[in-house]
Order: structure tokens, then sequence, then C-alpha cells
């Protein structure tokens, strides 16, 4: 069975994305993505440090994985379509992840001025995958805009902390004609299967993997739980939750029982 | 002349903007240019002449999530 999903003019048929950040060192960059099979890989803009020998991340990457350059560092839409213009024009093709955050502590997403940017940029051509905090009142209006799926977040980025907006994130998934992509906050393997689990097309997962001790296998556990966890959405799996118990053996016909 | 390189003011004896960029960086692949607010095109590196005043913003991609 061929399960594949599309988000812009791109088909997928790995649900991992992941991120660059982090890595202890580049080198595990290709080795992570060969592991995964991770389809699609998140990058960030920034000055060049002139006093640090840099290098251009890109050349790790694999021509074949999709780039999302994600605008962090916009406090606002303005700048955030600045970074995607600029982003664009570095030949990384038109997808683009906005986020847009003014709370350093929490991190959190800015949903108007994210989607402020969504719709001048989705006029500009760009694939945009809005990073937002979940709320379903602005599922209508990233669809208008022309959003190319919807990235709520799980919980803090970098927290590990999982799905903690658990009953919003399926209110998204259920109302929702845009793919949904969890982003942020996922720090276990059994997370991103829950999020699976829950219909989401795909996750987002960044500092989990790449600040484990082994990024690679960290990269090929993810990989495999978001299978499996998509694998249980499709067989559509009605087990009630139950607090007491339900046997599975018959409760009859027991050896020695007397009448 | 006096120009701008990432917010800070420096002087230097480069006459273009792809000069600059090599001097500064020591590379010219993976480098996108903003050159006095808005995006320079590689193709332009080697015809545009740096003068007095202006700013540039040198930038390239970093890992990030």
């Amino acid at each position: 069975m061929k399960d594949v999903f599309k988000i812009g003019n791109k088909e997928f048929t790995n649900r991992l994305f992941t991120g660059t950040g982090k890595f202890a060192s580049k080198k595990f960059i290709p080795l992570m993505l060969e592991a995964s099979g991770s389809e699609m890989i998140t990058v960030a803009l920034r000055r060049v440090d002139f006093s640090a020998g840099d290098e251009n991340i890109l050349s790790y990457i694999p021509k074949n994985v999709v780039l999302l350059p994600n605008t962090s560092g916009a406090r606002n839409s303005a700048e955030a379509v600045r970074i995607a213009n600029i982003a664009r024009e570095a030949g990384c093709g038109d997808f683009i992840k906005i986020e847009v955050i003014n709370d350093s502590r929490y991190l959190m997403p800015d949903n108007m001025e994210t989607l402020k940017a969504t719709e001048i940029l989705v006029k500009d051509g760009f694939t945009v995958l809005p990073y937002v905090m979940p709320d379903v009142s602005f599922i209508k209006r990233f669809e208008d805009a022309g959003a190319a799926a919807i990235m709520p977040l799980g919980s803090a980025i970098g927290s590990n902390r999982g799905i903690r907006t658990k009953e919003i994130i399926s209110m998204l998934i259920e109302l929702s004609r845009l793919p949904i992509i969890v982003d942020a906050g996922i720090g276990r393997p059994s997370q991103a299967a829950e999020a699976m689990e829950m219909g989401a097309a795909a996750v987002l997962v960044n500092t989990a993997i790449s600040s484990a001790e082994d990024p690679v296998t960290a990269g090929k556990a993810f990989s495999l739980a978001v299978q499996a966890g998509r694998m249980a959405y499709l067989a559509d799996m009605r087990g009630e939750i139950t607090s007491g118990a339900v046997a599975s053996s018959p409760l009859t016909g027991f050896l020695g029982e007397r009448k | 002349m006096r120009i701008s390189v990432n917010g800070t003011p420096e002087n230097t004896d480069e006459l273009t903007v792809a000069s600059l960029i090599l001097v500064k960086t020591g590379r010219l692949d993976g480098i996108v240019v903003e050159y006095n607010g808005s995006v320079l095109k590689k193709v332009l590196w080697d015809s545009t002449y740096l003068k007095e005043n202006d700013e540039l913003e040198l930038l390239s991609f970093v890992g990030g999530g």
C-alpha cells in the first residue's frame, strides 16, 4: 500500500520531518537523514559569523531532501517576509516555515503575525507551513490564506514534554482539510507515535534527535515510531480504553473447575 | 571607504561586493547578500561596485528547527 501525502507540489512517503539545529557535529546530519529516511529538513538563516570558521550547512544535506528554511528570529510578519525572501533567493526552493515569536521565555508563536506573513508569502508563490499555537479559530483563516499545512506545537520548543496540546490538536486534525504536522516539544519516539495515532499527517522533530548521544539511531527510532503510529491510525483501532480489565482469554472451562 | 557590514561600520578597499564577500568569509557559496535593503542576486556580485555608506548583510544557512 502506497501511503503518500502532498505538501505544495512535493510528495512525501516518510512522515518524519527533521531539523538541523543543535547537532554536536554536522557530520551526523546526512547519516541521520539516511537512517531515518526523512525527506524534509529545516534550516535557519543568520548573519555570517566572521570570527568562526563557519561552513555551509547545505553541503551536509543530500539534494533529494526538501529544505524547509524557517523564519526564526522574526518578531513580526514583516521580518518573517524579509527572511523568507532572502531564503528563497539563496536557491533553497519555495518552502518556508513561518515562525514568528515575540515571547522569549516560552517561545510561543504569534498566530496573528504568522497569518499576516502567510497571506503575503502565499501570494508571492511560496509553499507556506506556519508554525502555530493550536487554535481552532485559526484553521479557516490559514486555509483561506492558502497555507500548505498547519504546524501546531505539541509543547514548548525543545522542552521534550510531548503532546500537551492533545485535545486541541485532535480538533485541528478533525476539522482542518490541511495536513496537520505536529511541531515542537516531541521528545521521545513514543510521543511521535502518539501524534501519528491521533491522525497527524507528519511530525517535525529536531532537538530530541540532534541532542541524543547517538543522533543517527535516534533518527531511526523516531522514524520507526512515526511509521508505527501511522499504521495504527490507518488500522483504525476501535478498542475502547476502559478503567477495568476486559479478559482476552475465555472466562470458562478452567482446568479443575467443579460444578 | 566607509561601509556597514552586518550592522558594523568598517573601512574597506575592496571594489566589488564579490571581493568583499571573499575577503570577509573566504567563500562565495552558501552566502546570501542583502545590499542596501534588498537581496542582491549572485550574478550581480561581480558587477556591483561598493560605494560610500553602503549597507550589506551577509547571511548564510545555519542549523535550526
